[in-house]
């Protein structure tokens, strides 16, 4: 009997040992902030529009985009016969800057392939959003096992020549519940650590916001709650300075439904400010946000109604007090035309050159890409009477 | 990592099905030499092929993984409840119960969103929760409930090896599918009687 007592003093200590050992410090996160470029506003403006999707798959939804080392931008986005079918997969094409245009389009994700490497049974694939991360390209993605999206979960695959071909699909733990329901949508963010900061929202019982710190080997290390109870998801998220950072979210709330929410850090990232309504509306539907020659200067691409997804506008905000002007609209559904959410989950991706890729869910059938430079926005700042 | 050992995967989704079995199917009523049959028969039947994969990925995609507690302590009730080796004394039974119960009552609606303070997020490398578990075990070894120090102390090893995909330590101490048996041996006669013995 002595001999077991001392075994388990001698098994407990050395568990708790080898924990205080292998402790990681503690290291609070810093955005590496991205560089600001001016772009070429002296050039004639440019904006091209085409449909990038194709006609692999009947349905196509959520596209992100991704600038490449080498200035090449890559877009991903899922399709199916439709949202949630087992034959859902992720589709990927690259825009080159030379004469070469786009690729050709192919599957760099389907659900054989995340059944395998998780060792999990998957029912469908929905949301990527992809970083370079040093010489890496990073895709994260949503999967269901179980359910709808309340179900998802969070995946990671690595890539090392720009996509082209892809590591072992890696499972992300975000919840102690099953680690079922964290999505995501918008772009993550880098810190001077090496970790990615990637925002994620939660579906199941709850809706909110929140941040997932994943470090290099693509284990998550720690998460800040931006929002709480039923209101807020899929922030898009901004670094304004290293230690903090400023969220947008789409309202999926039933108490102030209709507009956009916005919080912002309040000196560490575990301190988020509570939500506040924008005055631009939202009609529980995706935003997505990037910054332009400062930090608080801002174009915002949205659906600019309270509860209709009839239309992609571009908003722009020159200052953090100044107030949003509308300066152009991508869309807008023809009178008489009755189509169910013909416009959504719009991603602007502003590029090392200064110029934007947009691309949105085109009436679900397509991904629509529109390329605009700075003379272009430029053009649809004077258009709307805002001068520069 | 080793969870992304097949064999620690699979062996772990077997562990939790024989664990359900032992508590929902009479187990306890056959005879001594069918038992092992049967364990054996539940086994083979999560290899067998589902759509093309194995039957146990269908388990682990709609229940997650094991905690490394709730690992332990399937082996200990899959042993108690069909051998009648006792690993897990019927008074850390429960107080393991209520630990537990206390302890999910405390994390889970907090990550399901209830407010802005996600208990969730004090697994990520916390001293103090550390701390508080080195005390736990401390206490639980003076009180002789050695399983319940081992797991104890095996868990935070495994959580700082980083043995499953979870990089937080409550995803090493618990899990609400094991939460939800463990909450409903306390309705199983075969336990009580084990626990008379």
């Amino acid at each position: 009997m002595k001999i077991i007592r001392l075994g388990t003093l001698l098994a407990v200590a050395s568990g708790f040992a080898l924990a205080l050992l292998l402790l990681p410090a503690e290291q609070p996160a810093s955005f590496t902030l991205p560089e600001i470029s001016n772009g070429d506003d002296a050039s004639d403006p440019v904006m091209e529009a085409a449909f990038v999707s194709g006609e692999l798959t009947r349905e196509v939804h959520s596209a992100t985009a991704v600038e490449l080392n080498n200035g090449d931008i890559r877009v991903f986005w899922y399709g199916g016969k439709r949202e949630g079918s087992k034959d859902t997969a992720i589709y990927s094409r690259v825009f080159s800057n030379s004469a070469a245009g786009w690729s050709e389009i192919h599957e760099v994700m389907s659900r054989r392939q995340v059944t395998q490497d998780t060792r999990r049974y998957i029912r469908k694939l929905g949301n990527p959003v992809a970083v370079v991360k040093d010489d890496e390209l990073w895709l994260f993605f949503v999967t269901v096992s179980v359910g709808g999206w309340a179900g998802s979960s969070i995946n990671l695959s690595v890539s090392t020549d720009n996509g082209n071909s892809w590591g072992p699909v890696k499972r992300l733990i975000s919840t102690p519940f099953m680690n079922i329901s964290t999505l995501v949508r918008n772009a993550p963010l880098l810190t001077e650590q090496g970790d990615v900061m990637l925002p994620a929202y939660h579906e199941f019982i709850g809706k909110f916001s929140e941040l997932l710190r994943i470090d290099n080997s693509g284990t998550v290390i720690d998460k800040y709650r931006i929002s709480h109870g039923r209101e807020a998801i899929q922030p898009a998220l901004l670094a304004t300075d290293p230690g903090n950072a400023i969220a947008f979210m789409r309202n999926s709330s039933e108490k102030h439904p209709g507009k956009l929410w916005f919080s912002h850090t309040d000196g560490s990232l575990a301190d988020w400010t509570p939500l506040a309504p924008m005055p631009l509306p939202n009609p529980d539907s995706a935003a997505t946000v990037v910054q332009l020659d400062a930090a608080d200067e801002l174009l915002l691409v949205f659906n600019n109604h309270p509860s209709e997804r009839d239309d992609i506008t571009m908003a722009w905000r020159p200052a953090e007090d100044a107030d949003w002007q509308l300066i152009h609209q991508f869309e807008n559904l023809a009178e008489g035309e009755k189509i169910h959410n013909p416009f959504s989950y719009p991603f602007l991706l502003k590029t090392s050159r200064g110029d934007f890729h947009l691309f949105y869910t085109w009436k679900r059938k397509y991904i629509k890409h529109v390329h605009f430079n700075r003379a272009a926005l430029q053009k649809m700042r004077a258009d709307a009477g805002m001068g520069s | 990592m080793i969870s992304s050992d097949p064999l620690f995967t699979g062996l772990s989704v077997v562990l939790l099905c024989l664990a359900w079995a032992s508590l929902l199917l009479p187990l306890a009523r056959l005879p001594l030499a069918l038992r092992p049959v049967l364990i054996v028969g539940i086994t083979l039947l999560l290899m067998l092929p589902l759509a093309g994969d194995p039957a146990w990925y269908a388990v682990r995609g709609t229940f997650g993984d094991s905690s490394i507690s709730a690992l332990l302590f399937y082996i200990a009730f899959i042993l108690q409840q069909n051998f009648s080796w006792q690993l897990c004394r019927p008074v850390e039974l429960v107080l393991l119960r209520r630990l537990l119960a206390v302890t999910a009552l405390l994390l889970y609606p907090f990550a399901l969103g209830l407010t802005g303070f996600d208990s969730y997020s004090l697994g990520y490398a916390n001293p103090w929760l550390l701390a508080i578990l080195f005390i736990m075990a401390l206490l639980f070894w003076w009180r002789t409930y050695y399983f319940l120090a081992i797991s104890l102390a095996a868990s935070v090893a495994a959580w700082s090896l980083q043995m499953l995909e979870s990089g937080n330590l409550w995803d090493y101490l618990l899990d609400p599918v094991f939460v939800v048996l463990l909450l409903l041996t306390c309705m199983k006669p075969a336990v009580a009687s084990h626990q008379t013995r």
